[in-house]
């Protein structure tokens, strides 16, 4: 008891004797969401002193007597008052953000900006997005999330790559892909080097498989001149900026998250063909009838080999994803691995990643930081192998028939898969053109099956930045290489249709990218008064070097190895090799400046020396200027308690493309072998004029926020104009090319975009909301200089004219059938004949009484004229949903595959739509008579097809089932369906079809997957 | 004389809790509590020594003290942890509340709780409050005060109705939740919740004079022993019946080092001990949870 009073009266005088000195009161302020650290919170105490947080949010101030009361606060935060009683804990503040689109600091190129601030028009796409989509690469789940930001598949092939078209397409040879930028260091994918020239394989690998989906923590889209000019020559076609997650600081317990998907996928949709019994009937009907059916033996065939049925497959699809963030009081650290398995829904197809993502920053010294990401990781896609190149016997790929799968298609369905004692029937007496010699005939399934076409690419994407803080001022240095080794495989054996006429055909080539980065910059920063001055300043540095490989042999005796027996092959093709280099310097500076809050600058300069333009012509400037006004911080609009925001912004500037191949403003010659010795051929012809492609862009943009986030709206109009546009100009006999890339013309887009964001239902436990965007964008070529009228592709189905838009197609107008009884003498004449009954009528647009070429008109383009998204989340309580459409109007879509499937002959299987064929007693329209033969070799409106669509791209729903509070982890288990349904009047497999050409492309998928996703 | 005395005793007590703090298994066990708990843990050192003369226990404190055993005034994962008891926490508001007869004609369910301590539930309505400062309801005229540190209660109240510290509306404090009771009698128009041991008086075993509970929508029988103002009808009622607006938490010890000088000190605190719960405001374990915890005790050996 005695020693209890004593200690009372010990405490009581040294709290006593203490009262008159300074005390001590230490804290950190923290963000209490993310727990982050709040670097320049105001602390207020007493008679208004104040002190501001450090970089760790840590603050200290001395006192003199207990209770004191802090007031803490922070812009864009809820202040909070903390009365202080003692000093046995350090204070630990943590500030709630006020909920608002504002606040959000928005990744631009080269750093960060409050979006208060933003001049540009950037959009930001965050991880959720990417959480609920199944896809393999991000730009699946991008789809309809961004006006103006339009993705198209080249095929359903999984790890195939996409078309990301943001605000239309500017050039004609030029890359029209955006440049992608991943945690600030820009991903540079050569368009131009993407092969190892062994050919024979249809798909390539996407490019962006190399980014997990699930490592991205938000995506920026940056679309105006005014945020992508910093990225000067590669800005042109917008920039994506993908920030990869991060462990979060203050966070000391590491994160742990499992995550596992299992999917199954089947084809979206079955193309109507004829089954064996009405192909019986319709050879009988029109041709020979070389099987010699009877009318009851054809009725006894009835549906005979489903072909189509015979090459597809239901696939399944797995994923394990392993990830693991957190933070020390000096680092933060992030890593993850995920292996994806996916198999594709065509016999022998699919697509494997494995892939390491590392992510850790250390604070070295008060004012040090250093870095590194690093990314590591295989990916393998087994595709089809192409007929492209096959000029036996005339060209399957001209004739249509571009790979196994369409050739499976076109299979006569009384041929059966396999024999009778279940070995390949090679058999097919109704195969005389392509893919049969003597007795022997090709079987799609074994091609398929037997057959390789692999692209595997090994990468490693790594950078280490150290960041130095002096005052006002921070100095960065980054220096990274992206490394990447592609090798493609490729083997047709004796027995497929590729190999038949070679006895076999194999090659295998391999490509070395390897793509140095350095970056030096020096930003400021600083608040003055009313005045808050934000710069940057910087050199930064490109390399790369690509070197291929390939060799090809055929005529094999063992194919047991495939392609790692190349030697086995007697015949031994010219080995190809090369290497290509280029560099590419760049001066950069930017200057962000904001007057009160309200009134933002934006000037942007970069000056590019490619090494991939003439020697005169090396250096592009890039000057851009962005201003905007926060029109909701003036007083006429205090009063308008319901307005969060509303902003106008003003862009304007010019960015370029390089995207050329290199040397290309050299002559160079290409090698080969020539009656058996080697020989050089000329592939290109100088052009010392060789320059930049420019593009001028202005944005006229606004902002707008109303109750609290309930409603956001942003509304963009743009015009673009690319001039002296990078253009491949047929040549004369006597440059010994037929083409040269030349600055000719200009191309325009001008357009609208709108996107609306808002929260239906907002409760604690209750929350939906609702996102839409709409863009159109008119694409027109303005100049074509003496170039008018390049006819392209391999139907010469389009056309370069001024006046129309890039992709346009080219073709006869198609009009009907010529119908019994019609006056044959009023219609124009068809390769100088009068057509009769059962033709095919065309128009003769140019009324010169027959058709021929010159009636050809332009068909529409592949450019759509709206593009549109929708999406919507709703949660309640422990339940999550999500659903999100993608659409697209006014594009169209030339159907190859249809038109292929629609030629009527002896050998190969028809759509249904044959049935339907006008005949004497069935007045149709919509096809003429079956012949073998078409008037023309030009294609005409029927195959130029709508390729509108509206898709539901994604359904999920999500559960995290309440645990008790000893179990150590969270839970979310989830089902998810993918490309749900399409609705569209297209009449291929798919509308999505990134080339503007459907030959038969990969069908795409519909998959329907389950997965959990567990975090300690 | 006076100054000579607390100058000596100050010295004393310097060097005692020095000592204490630095002394490591060396006979002495050091044992750190916070202010709401140290009477408790007094009683129970006393208690102790009196079976146990030989035992050296001595109490610390302070942010950087360390020792033996630790109170910890919440569940607790990955350490080892023995509970020794539980206390409940009320909300409380001052007698001098201009507001009182309009809160004590109120009776307060789980609902009216939750929207007078935590930020809205209907994210529209906090909006509201916010942007349109509707100010016309009894919650909006009352400052809530809360915790901030780590040995706050602020979370456990927090928890026990569905929410999380941060979302506790009003000011903060940063010390010990006793002084919550202080900044409620300087802004009088104010609310805040405490445990048992700090609202009531433990020599009069009735509620501080200078307090008010706030009335719960609890059963009659409930309210008539919540209205005596009797810490220890409270504390029968609370353990005899589980009152869902009544948060109830376990206080335990943690220890990183166990020997059997601690093994002792704790099985006798879990059987023994509880005999002093209740002098101290604090609940009782049940039964069920004497057994558990011994058989921890036992696994530990």
């Amino acid at each position: 008891m005695i020693r209890k009073r004593l200690f009372i009266a010990a405490v009581l005088t040294v709290a006593t004797s203490f009262a008159a000195l300074a005390q001590r009161i230490e804290g950190t302020i923290v963000d209490a969401t993310t727990g982050e650290s709040i670097l320049g919170a105001t602390v207020r105490y007493g008679d208004g002193k104040g002190v501001t947080t450090d970089i760790d949010g840590h603050f200290a101030i001395d006192v003199k007597t207990l209770p004191v009361k802090l007031n803490i606060s922070f812009t864009g935060y809820r202040a909070q008052t903390v009365t202080v009683y003692d000093d046995e804990e350090d204070i630990n503040v943590k500030l709630t953000e006020k909920r608002s689109y504002l606040n959000d600091v928005v990744v631009v190129g080269y750093g960060t900006q409050s979006r208060t601030q933003l001049t540009g028009s950037v959009v930001t796409v965050k991880s959720d997005v990417f959480e609920n989509s199944t896809a393999s690469t991000l730009d699946g789940a991008l789809s309809g999330q961004v006006a103006g930001l339009n993705v198209t598949a080249a095929s359903g092939q999984p790890g195939a790559e996409s078309s990301i078209r943001i605000r239309g397409g500017n050039s004609v040879n030029a890359s029209n892909e955006p440049l992608y930028v991943v945690d600030g260091f820009i991903y540079y994918k050569d368009a131009n080097n993407s092969g190892t020239g062994i050919g024979a394989i249809e798909s390539s690998l996407n490019p962006l498989a190399t980014i997990n989906p699930n490592d991205i923590e938000s995506i920026e889209v940056l679309k105006d001149v005014s945020a992508t000019a910093i990225y000067g020559s590669r800005g042109a076609n917008g920039v994506i900026l993908i920030t990869t997650k991060k462990g979060k600081l203050g966070e000391k317990k590491a994160q742990i998250s499992y995550g596992y998907s299992l999917g199954l996928s089947s084809v979206s949709k079955h193309l109507d063909l004829l089954n064996a019994s009405e192909w019986a009937q319709f050879q009988k009907t029109y041709f020979s009838n070389k099987g010699g059916y009877t009318d009851e033996q054809i009725k006894a065939l009835v549906k005979g080999t489903d072909w189509q049925d015979a090459v597809l497959r239901t696939a399944v699809q797995q994923a394990h994803e392993l990830s693991v963030n957190g933070s020390t009081d000096k680092s933060r650290y992030a890593f993850s691995a995920n292996y994806t398995d996916q198999d594709g829904i065509v016999l022998n197809t699919g697509f494997q990643r494995y892939n390491f993502h590392t992510n850790v920053e250390w604070e070295l010294q008060k004012n040090l930081k250093f870095g590194i990401n690093a990314t590591y990781g295989r990916s393998k896609q087994q595709g089809f192998t192409t007929t492209e190149e096959q000029v036996f016997n005339s060209s399957p790929y001209s004739a249509g028939i571009t790979n196994s799968f369409v050739y499976a298609l076109l299979m006569p369905p009384v041929i059966p898969v396999y024999n009778a004692d279940g070995s390949y029937n090679f058999t097919n007496p109704y195969e005389y053109a392509y893919f049969a010699i003597g007795d022997h005939a090709s079987n799609p399934v074994y091609d398929l099956k037997e057959s390789v076409a692999e692209n595997v690419n090994n990468y490693l994407l790594s950078n280490v930045w150290a960041s130095y803080k002096l005052g006002d001022f921070t100095l960065k240095a980054t220096v990274g290489l992206n490394s990447e080794k592609l090798t493609q495989n490729y083997f047709s054996g004796a027995y497929t249709s590729l190999g038949l006429a070679t006895q076999g055909i194999g090659g295998t080539g391999n490509r070395q990218t390897d793509v140095w980065q350095q970056e030096y910059t020096l930003s400021y920063q600083k608040e003055l008064g009313i005045h808050q001055i934000d710069a940057l300043a910087g050199y930064t540095k490109q390399t790369s070097t690509s070197t291929h490989s390939s060799i090809r042999t055929n005529h094999f005796t063992n194919e047991t190895l495939k392609q790692y027996n190349l030697g086995d092959g007697a015949n031994i093709y010219t080995p190809q090799t090369g290497i290509s280099e280029s560099t590419l310097n760049s001066l950069i500076a930017r200057v962000n400046y904001t007057l009160l809050d309200r009134y933002n600058a934006t000037a942007t300069f970069r000056a590019d020396k490619s090494s991939r333009f003439s020697k005169n012509h090396r250096w592009g400037y890039f000057p851009s200027l962005g201003l905007s006004w926060n029109v909701d911080k003036e007083d006429f609009l205090s009063s308008a308690k319901h307005l969060d925001y509303l902003k106008l912004r003003l862009t304007g500037g010019l960015v370029g493309n390089q995207e050329i191949p290199d040397y290309a403003f050299s002559t160079s010659y290409s090698t080969g072998s020539y009656g058996g010795t080697s020989s050089y051929a000329k592939a290109n012809t100088a052009n010392d004029n060789l320059k930049w492609e420019t593009t001028a862009s202005y944005n006229l943009g606004a902002d707008l926020g109303l109750w609290n986030g309930r409603l956001n709206v942003v509304l963009d109009l743009y015009y673009k104009k690319t001039s002296d546009l990078l253009l491949e100009v047929p040549m004369g006999f006597a440059s010994g090319v037929t083409s040269q890339l030349q600055n000719v013309g200009n191309v325009e887009n001008k357009g609208i975009e709108l996107a609306v964001n808002g929260t239906l239902l907002k409760r604690r436990h209750l929350q939906w909301t609702a996102s839409a965007n709409l863009a159109h964008n008119h694409n027109e070529i303005t100049d074509m200089g003496k170039t008018n009228n390049v006819i392209q592709g391999a139907d010469n189905q389009q056309i370069l004219r001024k006046g129309e838009a890039l992709g346009s197609f080219y073709g006869l107008q198609y009009l009907g059938v010529v119908q019994n009884g019609e006056d044959v003498t009023k219609l124009p004449t068809v390769n100088g004949l009068t057509p009769k009954a059962g033709d095919a009528k065309f128009a003769d647009t140019n009324n010169d009484g027959k058709v021929d070429g010159n009636d050809r008109v332009i068909l529409g383009s592949v450019q759509p004229k709206l593009t549109y998204g929708f999406s919507s989340q709703l949660q309640v309580r422990e339940w999550d949903f999500n659903i999100t459409f993608a659409g697209s109007y006014g594009a169209k879509l030339y159907n190859a595959l249809g038109r292929r499937l629609e030629q009527t002959g002896d050998s190969y299987n028809v759509l249904s739509t044959v049935k339907d064929a006008w005949t004497p007693t069935n007045g149709s329209n919509s096809l003429p008579l079956a012949s073998t033969s078409r008037p023309f070799s030009y294609i005409d409106s029927r195959y130029v097809q709508s390729a509108s669509y509206l898709k539901l791209r994604n359904l999920t729903i999500g559960y995290r089932p309440r645990l008790p509070k000893t179990f150590p982890a969270s839970v979310r288990i989830y089902a998810t369906a993918t490309n749900l349904f399409t609705i569209t009047p297209y009449k291929g497999y798919d509308p999505e079809v990134s080339s503007g050409t459907d030959n038969g492309a990969y069908p795409s998928a519909r998959t329907f997957a389950f997965g959990v996703n567990i975090t300690l | 004389m006076k100054v000579k005395a607390f100058l000596i005793a100050a010295f004393a007590a310097v060097v005692l809790n020095v000592s204490a703090a630095t002394s490591q298994n060396d006979g002495v066990i050091t044992v750190k509590v916070n202010k709401a708990s140290k009477v408790l843990v007094e009683r129970w050192i006393e208690g102790y020594k009196a079976v146990n003369p030989s035992v050296q226990i001595a109490l610390v404190s302070g942010k950087n003290a360390d020792a033996d055993l630790t109170l910890v005034t919440r569940h607790q994962e990955g350490v080892n942890v023995t509970y020794v008891g539980r206390y409940a926490l009320l909300p409380v508001t001052s007698t001098e509340n201009p507001l009182l007869s309009d809160i004590q004609k109120k009776e307060w369910k789980s609902k009216d709780i939750k929207s007078l301590f935590f930020t809205a539930e209907d994210l529209d309505e906090e909006y509201e409050e916010e942007v349109e400062g509707k100010k016309s309801k009894l919650k909006d005229k009352l400052t809530v005060y809360s915790g901030s540190g780590k040995a706050s209660l602020s979370g456990i109240f927090a928890s026990h109705f569905g929410r999380t510290i941060d979302d506790i509306r009003g000011n903060r404090i940063a010390g010990d939740d006793l002084y919550l009771l202080n900044a409620i009698s300087e802004d009088k128009a104010s609310v805040t919740f405490n445990a048992l041991s700090n609202l009531y008086d433990l020599s009069s075993r009735t509620l501080r004079s200078e307090l008010a509970l706030l009335p719960l929508g609890v059963k009659a029988s409930q309210r008539e022993a919540l209205r005596s103002g009797n810490l220890d009808e409270t504390l029968d009622l609370i353990e005899r019946e589980d009152i869902d607006l009544i948060p109830v938490e376990d206080i335990g010890f943690t220890y990183n080092d166990f020997d059997a000088d601690i093994d002792h000190f704790l099985q006798w605190v879990v059987r023994e001990g509880q005999q002093y719960n209740h002098e101290a405001g604090f609940l009782q374990l049940t039964n069920q949870e004497v057994e558990s915890q011994l058989r921890l005790l036992a696994q530990n050996n």
